[in-house]
């Protein structure tokens, strides 16, 4: 038997689908309102689908760190340094400057902060600014805390074009993920038992599925069983 | 500092150009602020014009105007990489491969360039993982790469201008006898 490879693949789930529908659509947005987030749980794939966005179409991607929750300055400077702005600047005010020439100059493609939930209101306002002053369009990516972080300031949930929920992995998504990546076609029950099992938390899918790819391997058997899904469930840590 | 091309130079130089001035940009004035003073450095700016037409680059709005394109064309992997690796600060190859859907030798030989010059560093680990050490705004270039294919060009160069004598000298010696007779 040839050995199955697990080749790592970015697959079209349909999360990932749902996230390509809502940027087209707010990119074809105008004037105010140009915010929108995109919520769920950890392991959804939240943050590599925004990831993968970001870096094959030349957007900048901010991950808010805890240590700028006393000042703003860090926040601003993290945003010049990925929307390419040479010489950062040291000043709150004129690293917001820098900014916005930054985003003006960039012809409206979306900038994207991961979790800015984790800090003050202060740096949501900031967000609205830049977005008004630029009309660049902003995605926030955060788990469930987000939602009410940014429902907290009218001004900001007012401006919110899109809210997008990233949904447990559907049992068509194993499948495909299976067939893109490993190039297995999961059986009915087998692919019924993993994604039961993952409680649709992409992670947990991969991890199970390498596993029982290996086994596969190991037994020399082109076709996965359910017995072998068992010992690939019961390998795989879950979190 | 890596060696930047007269094309990128002109493109540049335009893009900068035509957002003080309303998105159009005249040869004449290119021709001004990239401080072009023979008719040859002139013919070469319109060469390069040409070709940056051509790539998509550049659009011309009218006979001597010029604008930025505005689809710009998708990034190179290389940049696919880069804007990860700035993301994620920390990667694998197969993070790499999988969002930036390059090859597995590629993405390995791009952490071979990169840990060279000292802006990651591989953390030894089953798998390997690459740490970002040096955040840089501009993107590392090849330059071992690039070096050899800018003495290919001067050889090509070179080659020809060999060729481009002899046939003149040939030329002359035919022009010679023809006068003698």
């Amino acid at each position: 038997m040839k050995e199955i490879r697990f080749f790592p693949k970015f697959v079209n789930v349909r999360n990932v689908r749902n996230f390509q529908a809502m940027i087209d659509a707010l990119m074809m947005s105008a004037g105010e309102g140009r915010l929108a987030a995109v919520i769920g749980p950890a392991g959804r794939g939240k943050t590599r689908t925004a990831q993968w966005y970001a870096a094959n179409n030349r957007c900048a991607f901010v991950r808010c760190l805890s240590i700028w929750r006393h000042t703003e300055l860090g926040f601003l400077q993290a945003l010049c340094r990925e929307l390419g702005i040479k010489t950062i600047p040291h000043r709150k005010d004129s690293a917001f400057l820098a900014a916005l020439d930054a985003l003006n100059i960039q012809g409206g493609r979306p900038v994207f902060i991961e979790e800015i939930e984790k800090l003050p209101r202060l740096h949501l306002e900031l967000v609205r600014d830049l977005s008004d002053l630029s009309a660049a369009p902003f995605v926030l990516i955060g788990e469930d805390e987000l939602q009410s972080h940014m429902q907290q300031v009218t001004r900001i949930w007012n401006r919110t074009f899109q809210l997008l929920e990233f949904e447990a992995l559907g049992l068509g998504d194993v499948v495909m993920f299976a067939r893109e990546s490993a190039g297995v076609d999961l059986p009915a029950e087998v692919a019924e038992t993993l994604h039961r099992e993952a409680k649709g938390c992409f992670r947990v899918i991969k991890r199970d599925l390498i596993s029982l790819v290996n086994i596969m391997n190991a037994k020399g058997k082109p076709e996965p069983d359910m017995e072998m899904a068992k010992v690939a469930i019961k390998q795989s840590l879950r979190g | 500092m890596a060696h930047q091309s007269f094309a990128k130079t002109v493109c540049d130089t335009l893009k900068e150009a035509a957002r003080t001035g309303g998105g159009e940009v005249a040869v004449a004035e290119l021709s001004c602020l990239l401080w072009l003073q023979t008719r040859k450095e002139h013919k070469r700016l319109l060469n390069t014009l040409s070709d940056l037409t051509r790539g998509g680059k550049v659009i011309r709005v009218r006979q001597g105007v010029y604008a930025e394109a505005t689809t710009t064309a998708p990034p190179a992997k290389r940049e696919v990489m880069w804007r990860l690796l700035k993301m994620r600060r920390r990667v694998t190859v197969d993070d790499l491969v999988e969002l930036a859907g390059v090859s597995l030798d590629y993405a390995r030989e791009w952490l071979a360039i990169l840990v060279k010059r000292e802006v990651v560093r591989k953390i030894q680990e089953p798998g390997g993982m690459w740490v970002l050490i040096n955040d840089s705004a501009e993107m590392p270039v090849d330059d071992d790469k690039a070096a050899v294919l800018r003495l290919l060009r001067v050889q090509k160069k070179a080659e020809l201008a060999g060729r481009i004598d002899t046939i003149e000298n040939e030329l002359k010696a035919v022009k010679k006898t023809i006068a003698e007779l």
